[in-house]
């Protein structure tokens, strides 16, 4: 199972440039703490898991004029479960990420996985996706929320006991006075999320500065990594 | 003839299947979310009554509570007022205040109070002791800046509890202001709104339980309501 995410993950790293862009959009509100990120990142993966899974499942009873109303049904059904189930796990969770755990549902990441694949692919194999795709978006959410969370508030780590018990005494000071509240706005949110995107997109485009050359072996590489997959 | 007829009906045909199916999975959605609804509505009620009380019961550290505070609750209305001068509340919504009870006297109370932050209202509970000593002050709703005023919020700074212990008595009136008024509470870098219009919210609050004193320790005798 780990294997196969690992393998998923890395064929969702193209797509992580524009993840974080389309899906992060409706969720940079509430991802200024790394409890909230995370707790919304997982949400979100337990969501595109369920409908991906359904979609694949009904990917051949429904012409493309009622592929939207059934998409948009399924998702919303399954974001309605997340939110009982957090409510049901910790209320004072679902609290802190109010009205942003509804507005999963708006998530078109989640929409656009359910079209562009879930809905060509057999059930097994759109779970693996969804469970790639999920993962980064965790990921993506989780280092914007401690980035947001350090340099806002000074601390990290706060409150993480609400959704890991045994979380108690993981807060630590980070700095004495926030470096940067603006981080805990929106438009820090936004303005970080700039800083990872250019970040990642240095790393990408260094080795093809650095080693133009070796062209075979990379894509030899590939191709195993493709076969090992389906 | 049978052409329009045909053109008439294939349509409607189509629809039909696609009503069906639609319905179908309409169906099965609200058998799922049924399904979910009900085999978390338990854990969900008890979670959301054991996050208030953990609220309540931070409110009161020091005062000994043996009753379940969320039984003894009373409700502020500030359309039918029931105590003097309850516009110190500055409520404009009915609130739930609380009772702590021991051994039959009433120990402490909470009070619901409301104040406009920068942003819009700033709602809180405030613990206050028998003798009218604060003993703990929380947030239930505020949509201050994040960065600017939202850091009242506790787990941003630990501004609220430097209202622990504090009365009437011990800060008298000219000293309930921010530092930069000549008081005796922090403010904020670049958000003194927000603390200024809690310090001033707190202050009216332990005024109304000053003149209503009398009366709220009595209540636990007459009608402790749901
Ligand atoms: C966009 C924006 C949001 C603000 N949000 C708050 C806030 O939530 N709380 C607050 O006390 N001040 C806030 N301020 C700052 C106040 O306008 C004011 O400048 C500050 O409280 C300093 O007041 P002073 O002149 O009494 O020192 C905000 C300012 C701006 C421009």
């Amino acid at each position: 199972m780990t294997a196969t995410a690992t393998l998923n993950f890395n064929s969702c790293r193209d797509k992580l440039a524009l993840t974080p862009l389309l899906g992060l959009c409706p969720l940079l509100a509430v991802s200024n703490s790394a409890i909230s990120a995370l707790t919304l990142g997982l949400c979100t993966l337990s969501v595109l898991l369920g409908s991906s899974f359904c979609i694949s499942l009904l990917r051949n009873r429904f012409t493309p004029a009622l592929r939207l109303p059934a998409y948009m049904l399924i998702i919303a059904s399954f974001t309605s479960c997340a939110e009982f189930l957090l409510q049901a796990y910790s209320y004072a969770l679902a609290e802190r990420l109010g009205l942003f755990l509804p507005l999963i549902v708006s998530n078109c990441l989640i929409l656009g996985h359910a079209e562009s694949f879930a809905s060509k692919t057999p059930p097994l194999h759109a779970l693996r996706d969804a469970l790639g795709l999920g993962l980064s978006f965790i990921l993506v959410l989780l280092v914007l929320g401690m980035l947001r969370e350090a340099l806002g508030s000074g601390r990290l780590f706060t409150n993480m006991d609400l959704l890991l018990p045994f979380a108690t005494n993981w807060e630590f000071i980070c700095f004495n006075s926030p470096p940067f509240p603006l981080a805990l706005t929106p438009s820090g949110a936004f303005l970080l999320l700039a800083f990872l995107i250019a970040f990642k997109n240095y790393f990408d485009q260094r080795p093809a500065q650095h080693q133009p050359a070796p062209e075979p072996e990379p894509a030899g590489s590939k191709r195993v990594r493709v076969t090992g997959q389906v | 003839m049978s052409d329009t007829n045909n053109r008439v009906q294939n349509p409607p045909l189509a629809a039909r299947g696609a009503i069906l199916r639609l319905g179908l999975l309409a169906l099965g959605a609200v058998l799922l979310l049924t399904l979910a609804y009900h085999a978390t509505a338990a854990r969900r009620i008890a979670q959301q009554h054991q996050a208030m009380l953990a609220t309540l019961t931070t409110l009161l550290p020091p005062i000994p509570h043996d009753n379940v505070l969320l039984d003894a609750s009373f409700i502020i209305d500030p359309a039918t007022p029931r105590f003097a001068q309850q516009e110190l509340l500055g409520l404009s919504t009915a609130r739930t205040a609380y009772l702590a009870r021991s051994a039959d006297a009433v120990s402490g109370v909470i009070l619901p109070l409301e104040t406009a932050g920068y942003n819009g209202p700033l709602k809180l509970l405030l613990g206050i002791d028998a003798n009218g000593t604060i003993t703990g002050l929380r947030i239930l709703e505020q949509h201050e800046t994040a960065g600017l005023g939202a850091r009242i919020e506790l787990d941003q700074s630990n501004w609220l509890l430097s209202f622990d212990r504090r009365s009437l008595d011990n800060t008298p009136p000219p000293l309930w202001a921010l530092k930069q008024d000549g008081g005796e509470f922090d403010q904020f870098s670049g958000a003194t709104i927000t603390p200024r219009a809690i310090v001033n919210a707190v202050r009216k609050a332990l005024e109304f339980f000053a003149l209503n004193r009398t009366a709220l320790l009595a209540l636990n005798l007459e009608e402790p309501q749901a």
